[in-house]
C-alpha cells in the first residue's frame, strides 16, 4: 500500500480508482436536492477494497465456454463483495489521515470476491454451472469519495459522501 | 393452431438457439454482467422495456387473462396491488429495508432475516418456508408452459407439459450462456410489440372501451361491477383488501445479487429510466386482466379461461407474428420459472444446507444440492401438473398469500419497530404462514392473505414484548437501525434520491470522521 512516505506531510501513495469527479462536481450533483442548504466541499477520503480481477469458464453440453471476466470489490471493513464495472487506476498522494484503514485480511476478502464470483455467475447468468475460476490479478486499491456538508441559515447541517467514480451519494 | 403459427415459433426457436450456441463459444458476452452494446449505454426506453418484459411471467399470460375472464372488473384490484407493490417498493419502506440488509452485509433475503433476527432458527424457517412454497409459484409456470405449448403445438397436454418441464429444466442448468444481452433485448422487443398489437386488436375487434362494455353488460351486467360476477363480493372489504395485498405486500424475500460501483450514469438518464418503467408498468400490470375482460365479448365459448391470452392471439394477429409472439412469451415463461427455481436452490443449498447439515461444503457440492433439489422439484412438478392441475391463478395467489403472511411483518417490524426480537419473529412467520393455509383450505370468512397477516403482526407484536427481556434485540441492530432512520433536518428530496448501496461504506466513514473530531 504504501510506496513511499513524505517526512515533511503525512502523505501516503497509494493506489486508487481514477475519480471523475471534481469538488464541484460533487456539489452540483446534490444541489438539486438539498432544498435551501448550501453545500460545501470538506475533504476527499479514501475508501479500502480488495479488488479481484477474475476469468473464468462453464463446462457446457457443447464444451467450454468462451473465456468471461469479472470484477469483483470488497469492502475492506464490513466484507461486502459486489462486482464493478471497469475502473481506471492511478497513484495518488494522500493525506493519511484521509485514508480509512481496513479491518479485515486480505486472505479472508479474496475468499468473500471468490464466493460472490460464484454466487452472481449463477444468479446473474442464470445457469447451475460452476465457474472454472482463474485469478488475474488481486490487490488493495482505494475509492475516492468526497465529504460534503450542507448548511442551511439556522447553522443546521448534515454530511454527504459522494462518489467520486459514479456521483452517487449517501447521506452521513 | 394453423401450420404457419408452428412454422414461425419453431423459426424462432432456431434463431435464438442459435444465437445461443455462437453465444457460448464465440459472440457471447465477455463480461459477467453481460450488457448489451458495450456496458450500460443503452438508453433508458431500452432498459424500463427489457425490465418490464424480464417481469412477464406464466401468472401475467395465463392467470391474469383467466381472472378477468371470470371475475370481470374485481380483478383489475388484483392489479391495483401490483402497481401498488411497486411503489411500496421503491417508497421509504423499501428503502429502509434495502439499507439495513446492506449494512448487515447480508446476501440473500433469507440471510438478511437471520442478522436482523440473530437465530439459526430464523433461517431454517424463513428458508424452509420459501422453499416449500415457491415449489408451487414454479408449479404455476410449468402449467402455464405446458397448456401453452399444447395450444401451439396441438399435442396432448401431458406430452406438451414433458417437453415444457424439460426445456425449463435445460435452461436452469444452462440458459444463462446460450442466453445473450441480444436475444433478451429481442425477446422482450417481441412481447412488447405482441402485447401492445394484441391489446390494440382487441379494443378494435370490441369498438374501443364503450362498445366493450355494453356488450358485457349484455352479457352480464355484474362482471362490470367492483364487486365481481354475479356480485359475489359485495360488501366484502376483507376480500379486496386481500385482493390489493396480494401483490402490493406479497413479492417479499426475492435474493438479489447487485452491483454496486457502477460507472457513472446521468441523473437524467435514471430519471427518465423511472418515468418509462412507471408507464411500462402501468400498461402492462392492467393489460392481462383487460384482455381477459374483453375475452368475454370475444370469446364466450372459451373452454379453458386460462387460454384467453392465448386464443386471443390466435384469433386477432396474423399467423406468422402469432408464431413467433407465442414463442416470445413461452421463453418468458421458461424464463421466470428458470429464475425462480435458481433462487430456490440458493436457498436450499446456502442458507439450508451449508448453514445446518454441511457448513464446510464447497461450491461445487452446493450447486450439486441445488441441481438435486432442481431436478426432484421438476420430478414432482411434473407428476402434480399431469394428475391434478390446479389454476395457474389460484397457485400463485395461494402461494403470495402464505409467503406474504409469513414475512410481510418480520420485514416491516425489521426497520421499523426496535422491539422487534426473535422469538417474535419466528412466531409470526410461522403463525403467519399456518393461517394463510388454514383460512384458504377452510374457506375462511377472512381471505387468507388477511387473515395470515393479521394473525403474523399479532404475534409479532406479542410474543416480542413478553420477552423483551429474555431476548432483547442486539445493541448494533439498534444502531443500524438508527442509520436507516431518516434524521431530521434532513430534505426528503436528497434522502430519498441517496445510494442506499453505500450505507455500509457511509456508517465506516462516519465512525472515522466522529473518531477525528
Amino acid at each position: 500500500m504504501a510506496d513511499q512516505i513524505s517526512t515533511t506531510t503525512k502523505k501516503i501513495v497509494i493506489n486508487s480508482i481514477r475519480g471523475f469527479l471534481s469538488s464541484n462536481d460533487a456539489l452540483t450533483v446534490i444541489k438539486p436536492f438539498i432544498e435551501n442548504y448550501i453545500p460545501k466541499s470538506q475533504k476527499m477520503v479514501f475508501y479500502p477494497y480488495y479488488w479481484v480481477f477474475f476469468h473464468y469458464t462453464v463446462n457446457t453440453i457443447i464444451g467450454k465456454s468462451r473465456i468471461i471476466e469479472a470484477s469483483c470489490l470488497v469492502d475492506m471493513i464490513n466484507n461486502i463483495a459486489s462486482t464493478t464495472d471497469r475502473f481506471e487506476k492511478e497513484n495518488i498522494e494522500a493525506v493519511s489521515e484521509n485514508i480509512l484503514t481496513p479491518s479485515i485480511p486480505e486472505k479472508e476478502a479474496f475468499k468473500s470476491a471468490r464466493t460472490y464470483l460464484i454466487h452472481a455467475s449463477i444468479l446473474k447468468r442464470k445457469a447451475l454451472l460452476v465457474p472454472n475460476v482463474q485469478v488475474m490479478q488481486e490487490e488493495l486499491i482505494y475509492k475516492p469519495f468526497w465529504i460534503i456538508k450542507c448548511t442551511n441559515r439556522t447553522r443546521e447541517n448534515f454530511n454527504v459522501m459522494v462518489d467520486a467514480v459514479s456521483g452517487k451519494y449517501q447521506i452521513l | 393452431m394453423s401450420s404457419v403459427v408452428l412454422i414461425f415459433l419453431l423459426l424462432y426457436y432456431v434463431i435464438v438457439v442459435g444465437i445461443g450456441f455462437w453465444a457460448v463459444k464465440k459472440g457471447g458476452a465477455k463480461d459477467l454482467e453481460g450488457y448489451l452494446l458495450g456496458g450500460r449505454q443503452v438508453g433508458p426506453l431500452v432498459t424500463a422495456m427489457t425490465l418490464q418484459a424480464t417481469s412477464m411471467s406464466g401468472y401475467m399470460f395465463l392467470g391474469g387473462g383467466s381472472a378477468g375472464f371470470t371475475t370481470g372488473y374485481w380483478s383489475i384490484f388484483y392489479a391495483s396491488g401490483d402497481i401498488g407493490g411497486g411503489v411500496v417498493n421503491l417508497s421509504v419502506i423499501g428503502r429502509r429495508m434495502r439499507k439495513l440488509s446492506k449494512i448487515l452485509g447480508s446476501l440473500t433475503s433469507i440471510e438478511y432475516l437471520e442478522h436482523r433476527y440473530p437465530h439459526p432458527a430464523t433461517r431454517l424457517i424463513a428458508g424452509g418456508l420459501s422453499v416449500f412454497f415457491l415449489f408451487f409459484y414454479i408449479l404455476a409456470q410449468f402449467i402455464a408452459g405446458g397448456k401453452g405449448m399444447a395450444l401451439v403445438t396441438g399435442l396432448p397436454y401431458w406430452v406438451a407439459l414433458a417437453i415444457a418441464v424439460g426445456i425449463i429444466m435445460i435452461y436452469t442448468f444452462l440458459g444463462g450462456y446460450f442466453a445473450v444481452a441480444y436475444t433478451d433485448f429481442f425477446q422482450s422487443l417481441v412481447m412488447v410489440i405482441g402485447m401492445v398489437w394484441i391489446f390494440a386488436a382487441a379494443l378494435n375487434a370490441t369498438g374501443g372501451f364503450t362498445a366493450a362494455n355494453n356488450a358485457i353488460a349484455q352479457i352480464d351486467p355484474t362482471y362490470l361491477s367492483i364487486w365481481g360476477k354475479g356480485l359475489a363480493h359485495k360488501g366484502a372489504w376483507p376480500d379486496i383488501l386481500g385482493a390489493v395485498l396480494i401483490f402490493s405486500v406479497g413479492y417479499m424475500g426475492w435474493p438479489h445479487v447487485v452491483t454496486r460501483h457502477m460507472a457513472m450514469k446521468s441523473p437524467k438518464t435514471a430519471r427518465m429510466a423511472g418515468v418509462y418503467s412507471t408507464i411500462w408498468n402501468l400498461f402492462f400490470v392492467t393489460a392481462p386482466y383487460m384482455l381477459g375482460i374483453f375475452a368475454i365479448v370475444l370469446l364466450p365459448n372459451l373452454a379453458d379461461p386460462e387460454m384467453a391470452i392465448f386464443t386471443l392471439a390466435g384469433e386477432l394477429l396474423p399467423a406468422a407474428v402469432t408464431g413467433i409472439v407465442m414463442a416470445a412469451i413461452m421463453a418468458a415463461i421458461m424464463s421466470t420459472a428458470d429464475s425462480i427455481l435458481l433462487q430456490v436452490g440458493t436457498i436450499a443449498s446456502r442458507d439450508i444446507y451449508q448453514r445446518f447439515i454441511h457448513p464446510k461444503a464447497d461450491d461445487k457440492r452446493m450447486v450439486l444440492v441445488s441441481r438435486i433439489l432442481i431436478l426432484a422439484i421438476g420430478v414432482i412438478g411434473f407428476i402434480v401438473a399431469v394428475v391434478k392441475p390446479p389454476s395457474v391463478f389460484a397457485i400463485v395467489i395461494f402461494t403470495t398469500s402464505v409467503l406474504g403472511s409469513a414475512f410481510l411483518p418480520a420485514y416491516v417490524c425489521a426497520v421499523w419497530w426496535k422491539k422487534a426480537n426473535t422469538p417474535g419473529a419466528i412466531f409470526s412467520m410461522i403463525g403467519g404462514a399456518l393461517s394463510a393455509y388454514l383460512a384458504e383450505i377452510t374457506s375462511f370468512v377472512l381471505p387468507p392473505m388477511v387473515a395470515g397477516v393479521l394473525v403474523s403482526f399479532i404475534l409479532m407484536i406479542v410474543v416480542s414484548l413478553a420477552t423483551q427481556k429474555s431476548h432483547p434485540v442486539p445493541s448494533y441492530i439498534l444502531k443500524a437501525m438508527d442509520l436507516t432512520a431518516e434524521v431530521g433536518p434532513i430534505p426528503k428530496g436528497i434522502l430519498t434520491s441517496a445510494e442506499f448501496n453505500l450505507s455500509p461504506e457511509a456508517m465506516a466513514v462516519r465512525k472515522k470522521l466522529d473518531k477525528d473530531k
